[in-house]
């Protein structure tokens, strides 16, 4: 059990050591700490993103949208696009705004509300209010991406 | 330790392994005098048995053994990460080969490590990744939204998954009092483990419970359709 092991992790390691592929690995984000303090740093802004799914998920008004919808990516990928759009150094991949909310019948009001919930959470974070505001600054224009017209 | 008294743990500990399940970390290779086995079964909030709740002992007051550093492979195989959930001792690393016949891109964000496999090939094996923080590691892949592998990082080899009944065994546990965490992926990234104490005792079996207050929530499968290349719609903004 004990040879097998290690003859595998060898095995992995001359796989790797033989590999002339071009794939590379790399830290996923190289936060820019710095862009992101006010926020409690990479760690800080990922913990408030988590309070805001919640707070959303929760929201009598807007929580049946993601009722359904998979959180743990959701805060995943928001954490990435608010360390992108923040200049934390972070670049968010995923989908586009309008990808990922077409067909959803998102109104005016509900992204309101989404940003309403989005304000408690950063208060409950102790953001203070001029980051907060260049936060939402920053979202504001994906209004048009993600609601009905 | 005897040959003989060798014997008769391991037929004694066979005779137990029949009556309870569950996955034994590593550490079970390695039969130790004074040392007894943990049971431990994890439910959800309507008592049901919990799948995939990682449990892992940290001796209390004394060091864990000095950890050897393993590589292990997550591979990428029919649009799922296999295994769906590892756990490995602090300083080891994983090989996250894609052995599909599609691209992949890996991306976690987990504050401890965060790491990225930008698109790579069926038949790619990038380099390893060595983990040297503890706690809870979520790997995504941006092409395919239902794909996610856990990585547990443990500061100790005694450690174990639970199966569907939601139970682990954890055997040649060395004698002493241990603190036990329960984790489970929907936990998230920040809500800490379930944790309790308990004294393993010089022979024979100490159980323990773990009441999670949620249900946890259905896996993501890949669809169903075949021929899924990438994720619908792959664009940056
Ligand atoms: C500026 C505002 C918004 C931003 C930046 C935003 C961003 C995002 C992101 C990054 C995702 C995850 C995409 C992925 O999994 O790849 C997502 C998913 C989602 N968003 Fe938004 N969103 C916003 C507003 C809204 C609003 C107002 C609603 C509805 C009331 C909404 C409903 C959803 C739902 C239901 C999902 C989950 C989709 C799924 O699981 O398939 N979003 N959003």
């Amino acid at each position: 059990m004990r040879i097998a092991r290690s003859l595998f992790a060898l095995r992995s390691l001359l796989a790797s050591a033989l590999c002339v592929c071009a794939t590379s690995v790399a830290l996923a984000q190289a936060p820019n700490e710095a862009a992101l303090a006010a926020f409690g740093g990479f760690t800080g802004l990922s913990k408030m993103t988590e309070d805001f799914v919640e707070r959303v998920q929760k929201n009598p008004r807007i929580g049946r949208f993601f009722k359904e919808a998979d959180t743990e990516r959701i805060q995943a990928m928001l954490t990435d696009l608010f360390c992108d759009v923040l200049g934390g150094g972070c670049k968010y991949q995923g989908k586009s705004m309008q990808a990922v909310h077409a067909n959803m019948k998102v109104a005016s009001a509900d992204f309101n509300v989404l940003a309403e919930e989005l304000q408690n959470a950063l208060t409950a974070a102790n953001v203070p209010f001029a980051d907060q505001n260049k936060l939402i600054a920053k979202l504001a224009p994906m209004h048009r991406d993600i609601v009905e017209k | 330790m005897t040959q003989i008294e060798h014997v008769t743990t391991l037929r004694l500990l066979k005779r137990i392994s029949a009556v309870a399940l569950g996955v034994a970390g590593f550490a079970g290779l390695v039969a130790t005098a004074h040392a007894g086995t943990v049971i431990t079964v994890a439910g959800d909030r309507d008592g049901l048995g919990m799948l995939n709740v990682v449990i892992s002992l940290k001796p209390i007051g004394v060091a864990a053994p000095a950890a050897v550093p393993a590589i292990i492979t997550v591979t990428q195989e029919n649009l799922q990460f296999k295994p769906y959930i590892s756990v490995i001792r602090k300083g080891s690393s994983v090989v996250f080969a894609n052995r599909d016949t599609v691209e992949h891109h890996i991306k976690s964000f987990s504050s401890s490590r965060p790491f990225e496999i930008a698109v790579h090939k069926p038949g790619d094996t990038p380099p390893p990744i060595r983990f040297d923080s503890e706690g809870a590691i979520v790997a995504y892949c941006i092409l395919h939204d239902w794909m996610r592998a856990y990585v547990y990082v443990a500061d100790t080899p005694w450690y174990g998954t639970s199966n569907a009944t939601g139970s682990v065994r954890i055997e040649n546990v060395p004698a002493g009092e241990y603190e036990v965490n329960a984790w489970h992926p929907d936990l998230g990234q920040f809500k800490p483990p379930l944790t309790t104490k308990l004294t393993v005792p010089e022979s024979g079996i100490v159980q323990t419970t773990f009441k999670f207050e949620f249900k946890p929530r259905p896996i993501r499968q890949a669809p169903r359709q075949s021929g899924v290349k990438t994720a619908d719609a792959h664009q940056h903004h």
